[in-house]
């Protein structure tokens, strides 16, 4: 209505006059009606806007603090140093040192640059580039997070990155731990190795608290401790631009420092372990000049009778841990799995069980005095043979022994005193013989803390029918228990569970649980933790009858015809051991030695395996003397094998 | 007019006012861009603001009455040289919108704006016997809307809409007739169903894609934070994390580039930021005095001609203060709006102050005219 009126004054484009002379300020009445609308519509949106702004600043302001804090600092990892792992004199054997690592940060590499980077990157660090486009894709994280593609670079390598940055544009160098081996290979099957942690281990409880990305432990002590060791990575809380760059000149602001991890101290004596590693390759050595050609590879371990501690735990052929610091290359890996290698990974101490010829006999002592299958004077003639069933089983001796007590069976190891035990056993009810093969620890992992430990298989009819399926086949025959009563057949065992044997008759029946791990201590070397063992199982023995095997051992060792008294006659420390020649389908024979030592006071067992080095005293026996040389501190004489003997 | 008078006759409230707002602004954006990799935007915002005070007092003094004469010389001169823009101005992030001068760069659809508020009061003014019609008011619409589609094609869509703004404003302030104004609601209405939806279906794009993803992220915020959304939903950080009183250098969303454009479309976010609710709530205050000074040189003018002008000026500054802190805070698409001298930029700083020069001079007039007794007033 306002619109109308005033249109004639206008025209004349004269001003228009309020009528209020009071007053007198001019106005147009319609433009001021207008103006009047406007200044609502104003109130009304300037009111929106602060309203708006009232919700967001002042009653979610906080929540935007936060965002906004969360914009900008980002929380980078600070690995934390891996515990150092010593030997039970506190002698380092793993220890930690500082390396470079060269990483790609995808974001700043320009546009269409990556492959021109990733080739000559490749190139300079003697990869494929496949490989490193691999480790590229690996890495799931942010673009501005630092894509590491190799560890461990020389620093050759480095400095040439940085003298040509401008051809490797983000690409950076990044501060590392590393594992580091001051003794080389010594105890590499003790001690294992690190890994990065794969997708599918992330998924298990074990490692509910690791990260992708994380190191583990993956073999040896490295695997079983390796929450003690690991520590607890800090983090450093960094302010960050809109592109993820650290701010330059800003200092972290807060984060949690790394924890260190604890040190691991371990059973093995690293003296003892580089004599058993050594009369490893002495043993090897003695069955080539004995003419066992093939020998190629074994296993020795020393392990205190009482508590269960392994002094030394050696597998040949070893590897250096050393090649997985920093990530292994295809290349090392795939010269540890050639054929020629003859799988050096493999610890034969706890991970190959196979016959252990003679040196069961001991068992089969044990379980015929307990069961009363035989009493310590038994007698059985020895021709050189032994007839059952149609069938006939030689002796090692074919001249025969003659008329032998369980001492002298033990003594000179007549397998035909044996045969007669197993035969005995197989015509009783059950499975008595079996039944102390696996009290004395056979047949079952022994529980050594370290990972991957094979249990090894104590034939009874029950596995029979089980495992085959021919009707024959499933059948227990008497063969099967003479052929079990001198470490043949089918049984398999490895070399700890025979020194767990031995050690329990050494210790008068108890039945110990090995371990390398001796306690966890703080790096400023405070105790955290002992490593108990579980209480060794005390068997139902006659200590009277434990007197006989010992004894029968003792002469084996010494006696005027024992098997291995050419090596122990006359050793200052008197020892007590069987020899074993195990035979192998498809291979020498493998060369076996267990025993212990003070024989009147038995300290140590020491069991030596020399795969397909001939008989046991030839190579198996030598070896152990080269570890007690180490354990009693004994000036070695000369090594020489025995063939003589099994 | 001697200096004494022109002294005198100044509305200085008006003046003081944008001084403040120009102040705030220079401030605000050293603070903005003190470490980005160019840190001069501060003083060369300065520059501007002192070349736009000498163009601000030049246009307060010429009779605007002048301008009823030259108001098909400068419609011609706009229209042409958002023409020339097409031929000789180089194109940036996918438009062309300035020619390059040597020492400066020309924008000429930003003084499309100051010449549309000039040249369509003054095509309107001169036909006021019209007025109520329906020829004048079509008649205005299509004297508007060649600058404006011009501007839109360059393209240019925020400073298209300032100018559909500014043209629905002056014909408010002449008087077009209510019925006139509800079929225009309507016109517009039906126009951006058939540029969204009509003109795409068969296979016609006038908008650009991202100025549709724009529409969309204000449509569903948070949709899509990590590209199209980024931009509003750091600018939503900044303005609530800025809280009451602020987090002073502690404005952590601008000194470390989460708030994209921050001394330019984005200041308000970071004034909010800074200064928290207290300082955004201050600026406001200081637009609203603005633009109540500007209504008030409506309603208190020599002539129609004045009033229309100066309320169509307050209508500008409102639309692209609620426009702009609305995008900021959320509550409006994004749009290339800047924020009348607080945003960086010489062609809309510039601008703005000759408008502001427009406002001086139709403040003048007015007291000029009382002084003579051709208009009575205090």
């Amino acid at each position: 209505m306002y619109t109308r009126r005033p249109r004639a004054r206008i025209r004349r484009e004269g001003p228009l006059r309020t009528g209020r002379k009071d007053k007198p300020i001019i106005q147009l009445p319609s433009v001021a009606l207008r103006a009047a609308m406007v200044v609502g519509v104003t109130v009304v949106l300037v009111g929106m806007i602060l309203f708006r702004l009232w919700f967001l600043q002042i009653l979610s302001g906080h929540t935007y603090v936060r965002e906004a804090n969360d914009n900008r600092l980002r929380s980078v990892k600070v690995v934390a140093p891996r515990g150092v792992i010593l030997d039970r004199n506190g002698k380092v054997l793993v220890d930690n040192r500082a390396g470079l690592a060269i990483g790609i940060r995808p974001m700043d590499v320009p546009h269409g640059q990556l492959a021109g980077v990733v080739r000559r990157l490749s190139k300079v660090l003697h990869m494929s580039s496949g490989e490193v486009r691999k480790q590229l894709e690996l890495h799931t994280g942010y673009p501005y997070d630092l894509a590491v593609v190799k560890d461990d670079v020389s620093k050759k390598v480095v400095s040439y990155i940085l003298e040509h940055q401008l051809s490797f544009p983000g690409v950076e160098v990044q501060q590392s731990y590393l594992r580091d081996y001051p003794y080389g290979s010594l105890a590499a099957h003790v001690l294992g190795y690190l890994g990065e942690i794969s997708p599918e281990q992330l998924k298990l409880p074990r490692y509910r608290t690791y990260a992708a990305g994380d190191e583990i432990g993956v073999a040896g002590v490295e695997y079983t401790y390796d929450r003690w060791l690991r520590g607890r990575d800090g983090s450093l809380k960094i302010q960050v631009d809109a592109m993820g760059r650290p701010k330059t000149g800003s200092l972290p602001i807060g984060g949690r420092a790394p924890e260190p991890g604890d040190n691991l101290q371990l059973t093995i004596d690293a003296k003892v372990q580089h004599a058993a590693e050594r009369a490893l390759l002495a043993g090897i050595n003695l069955a080539h000049q004995g003419g066992d050609w093939a020998a190629d590879g074994g296993a020795a371990v020393a392990m205190d009778v009482h508590t269960g501690a392994v002094l030394a735990l050696a597998s040949d052929p070893t590897y250096d841990p050393a090649v997985w610091a920093g990530g292994i290359t295809n290349k090392a890996f795939r010269r540890l799995q050639a054929k020629g290698a003859n799988n050096p990974l493999l610890d034969r101490v706890i991970q190959e069980a196979k016959g252990v010829g003679s040196t069961f006999k001991t068992i089969d002592a044990v379980a015929g005095l307990e069961q009363g299958v035989i009493t310590p004077s038994s007698t059985f003639y020895c021709p050189g043979y032994y007839k059952n069933h149609g069938q006939t089983w030689t002796c090692w001796l074919p001249t025969g022994h003659g008329s032998v007590n369980l001492t002298t069976a033990l003594e000179e190891s007549c397998d035909v005193y044996f045969y007669n035990v197993g035969y005995a056993f197989y015509q009783r009810p059950g499975t008595e013989l079996e039944d102390w093969a696996v009290r004395l620890g056979l047949g079952k992992p022994t529980g050594i803390d370290l990972p991957s430990e094979y249990p090894g298989l104590v034939p009874t009819p029950q596995w029979r029918q089980k495992y085959f399926t021919n009707a024959v086949d499933k059948l227990w025959k008497p063969g099967n228990s003479i052929n079990l009563a001198i470490g043949q057949g089918d049984l398999e065992a490895t070399p700890l569970q025979m020194a767990v044997a031995y050690a329990a008759v050494a210790n008068g029946g108890y039945v110990v649980t090995p371990h390398v791990g001796l306690k966890i201590v703080t790096p400023q070397g405070k105790l955290v933790h002992e490593l108990q063992p579980p209480q060794p199982r005390k068997l139902d023995v006659s200590s009277a009858y434990l007197d006989v095997v010992r004894h029968g051992l003792s002469l084996a060792a010494t006696g005027p015809v024992g098997t291995s008294s050419p090596i122990f006659n006359g050793y200052p420390v008197p020892v007590a051991g069987k020899t074993g020649t195990a035979e192998v389908a498809g291979k020498g024979d493998y060369s076996w030695y267990i025993s212990f030592a003070p024989s009147d006071h038995p300290k140590y067992v020491v069991a030596v395996m020399i795969e397909q080095g001939g008989h046991g005293g030839s190579a198996a026996a030598p070896a152990a003397r080269l570890i007690y040389d180490a354990l009693f501190h004994v000036r070695g004489g000369v090594l020489q094998g025995v063939t003589r003997s099994d | 007019m001697d200096v004494r008078t022109y002294l005198r006759h100044l509305d200085y409230v008006v003046l003081a006012t944008v001084l403040a707002i120009m102040g705030y602004g220079i401030a605000v954006i050293h603070f903005a861009t003190r470490n980005d990799l160019v840190t001069r935007y501060a003083a060369y915002q300065a520059v501007y603001a002192a070349v736009g005070l000498v163009a601000l007092v030049a246009v307060s003094l010429v009779d605007y009455e002048r301008y009823r004469r030259w108001q098909w010389f400068l419609w011609g001169f706009a229209v042409f040289s958002i023409a020339a823009v097409f031929v000789l101005g180089p194109v940036t992030r996918g438009s062309r919108r300035w020619i390059p001068l040597g020492v400066f760069n020309f924008q000429p659809s930003e003084l499309a704006v100051w010449i549309l508020v000039v040249a369509l009061s003054a095509f309107l003014v001169d036909r006021m016997e019209l007025l109520g019609t329906r020829r004048v008011t079509l008649l205005g619409l299509a004297y508007a809307v060649v600058p404006a589609v011009l501007v839109f094609l360059q393209p240019d869509f925020g400073t298209s809409t300032v100018l559909v703004a500014l043209t629905l404003a002056v014909m408010f302030f002449y008087g077009t007739s209510w019925t006139h104004f509800a079929a225009l609601s309507a016109a517009a209405a039906a126009l951006v169903l058939v540029v969204l939806k009509v003109l795409p279906a068969i296979g016609l794009t006038v908008v650009k894609s991202y100025q549709l993803q724009r529409l969309d992220v204000f449509l569903h915020p948070g949709h899509d934070p990590g590209s199209a959304g980024y931009n509003v939903t750091q600018s939503m950080i900044a303005v609530g994390s800025g809280a009451l009183r602020g987090r002073g250098n502690l404005a952590t969303q601008t000194t470390l580039d989460f708030l994209p454009e921050h001394h330019t479309d984005f200041i308000f976010a970071v004034v909010s930021e800074r200064y928290g609710f207290l300082g955004a709530a201050l600026l406001i205050a200081l637009y609203v005095l603005l633009i109540w000074r500007a209504l008030r040189i409506a309603t208190f003018s020599r002539d129609m001609y004045g009033s229309i002008m100066a309320g169509g000026i307050a209508v500008v500054f409102l639309f692209q203060i609620f426009v702009n802190i609305g995008m900021t805070i959320g509550i409006m698409p994004v749009t290339g709006i800047p924020l009348p001298f607080m945003s960086y930029g010489g062609a809309a700083l510039i601008t703005s102050l000759l408008l502001i020069g427009l406002l001086e001079s139709i403040h003048l007039r007015a007291k000029l005219a009382i002084d003579n007794g051709s208009l009575i007033g205090n």
